[in-house]
């Protein structure tokens, strides 16, 4: 396990979950922005003129100040987050998961088998001796070299993942055959 | 309340949705969740996208927009007061297409302490016109708690009644004339001649006229000088030929005090 491979597999979360972060991303960002923008506690106008004339403390209390400088600063944190998300998203939905050539590159091969159900899922036995099923996005589908290839016709599906975090994969269109012995990818 | 509400409400999607992150992280079995509901997802995990846009339309609409300081409740008896109107702002809300305003008031109680507070009240565009600083407006207020403040009826008789006593204490009634004001009768007369003095105080100029008195029990007409502080807004109702009132007791007619409106006695 290495800290690259730690990143991706982060940054595969908003990657494989595309349609969903654009979503949250779209309708939160303007109150993230705003919030990570806010400049210190506020006072209202009532307090400034009762500070003016002397009927209140002209300073804001320093725990108000303290928990204003906190706030902003972990809606600055959740904004970088979640607008980072948002990009990576769109750029997933466009041209599939960003993170597919680094998996696919740097990934362990294992066989696969396509799960029923409402989920569309691939179900496959890591290096570490345990059994993953794993959501296959539709908007955003792990598959490559080929991100159009048609994986719920494949007769063998063969998957690449990250060692340390198996959870981050893609499906492998070269190895991939279909009923015809034929490559899924072109 | 509702701010916390929402703000509950936000945190709770927050839970949810890195509960959801957490299971899509670590999970051996991404087609299984500890809520019920997400298990049967389907290709979009529908439950995670639904969260996700409540969870930032309630981050952008409110609940971290700054709620204002919660105002006091309770307080001692309640009292009217006149109150000069420091600034003027617009809240942003509407109702029929009536703005709301806070007005931010100077109260002045006739026996106490001088106070801040603001009032909020829808307003519409004639009245808005009005409501400059430095205005003056009859509040009620409850003793002890100065963040509750509603706007009084200046036509109520305890408002004149405080209105007197407070323009008593201030001096704005000369000391020979408040025998007048406080216990004469109010008979029609009409302003012959206006002059300032000079003199201020709180904010309001001090004028000179000579009265033409008309009994209404029939008793010749007479002229008078009546010597008042008046409110600025006030001086376009007193120029010369304006109908007018002028208080005197009976058995002094040449102690005249003039109101623009006719005037009951002090109770």
């Amino acid at each position: 396990m290495n800290i690259l491979d730690t990143l991706i597999w982060l940054v595969n979360f908003p990657a494989t979950h595309a349609y969903e972060m654009v979503f949250l991303g779209a309708f939160s960002s303007f109150g993230l922005i705003g919030l990570a923008l806010r400049k210190g506690p506020r006072r209202s106008r009532l307090a400034e003129l009762r500070a003016e004339r002397g009927q209140a403390s002209s300073d804001v209390p320093a725990a108000a100040r303290i928990g204003a400088a906190l706030q902003a600063w972990f809606f600055r944190l959740l904004a970088l987050v979640v607008l980072s998300g948002l990009a990576i998203a769109i750029a997933s939905l466009v041209f599939g998961p960003i993170t597919r050539a680094y998996i696919y590159e740097n990934g362990e091969q294992a066989l696969a088998t396509s799960t029923d159900g409402i989920s569309n899922a691939v179900q496959f036995e890591a290096s570490d001796g345990e059994t993953y099923t794993l959501n296959m996005p539709f908007f955003s589908p792990p598959t490559y070299p080929d991100k159009d290839a048609f994986v719920s016709g494949a007769d063998q599906i063969v998957v690449r993942y990250l060692p340390g975090h198996p959870q981050a994969y893609v499906i492998d269109t070269t190895e991939s055959i279909d009923s015809w012995g034929e490559p899924i990818g072109d | 309340m509702f701010t916390w509400i929402l703000r509950t409400a936000w945190f709770a999607l927050s839970a949810f949705l890195l509960i959801r992150i957490y299971e899509t992280l670590f999970s051996h079995d991404q087609t299984t969740s500890i809520f019920p509901f997400v298990s049967a997802i389907g290709d979009v995990d529908v439950a995670f996208l639904m969260g996700g846009v409540a969870w930032g339309l309630l981050l952008t609409f409110g609940s971290f927009s700054g709620a204002a300081a919660p105002r006091r409740r309770g307080g001692g008896p309640e009292h009217v007061a006149p109150a000069t109107i420091v600034d003027v702002r617009r809240t942003g809300l509407t109702v029929n297409d009536v703005p709301q305003y806070e007005i931010f008031l100077e109260v002045e109680p006739v026996d106490g302490e001088m106070f801040v507070s603001s009032v909020k009240q829808l307003v519409s565009a004639p009245e808005a016109a009005h409501l400059q600083a430095g205005g003056m407006l009859a509040v009620r207020y409850r003793e002890g708690n100065p963040d509750r403040v509603t706007l009084a009826d200046p036509s109520s008789r305890e408002v004149e009644q405080m209105m007197l006593r407070w323009r008593i204490s201030h001096g704005l009634i000369l000391p020979e004339l408040i025998d007048a004001r406080t216990r004469g009768t109010s008979e029609p007369a009409s302003v012959l001649e206006l002059r300032p003095t000079g003199e201020r105080k709180a904010g309001q100029v001090q004028v000179t006229a000579r009265l033409l008195v008309m009994p209404s029990d029939g008793s010749d007409h007479f002229e008078v000088d009546s010597t008042v502080f008046l409110h600025p807004e006030a001086l376009s109702h007193v120029q010369v030929g304006s109908p007018v009132f002028a208080m005197y007791e009976p058995h002094r007619p040449d102690l005249v005090h003039m109101t623009i409106q006719r005037q009951e006695p002090l109770a």
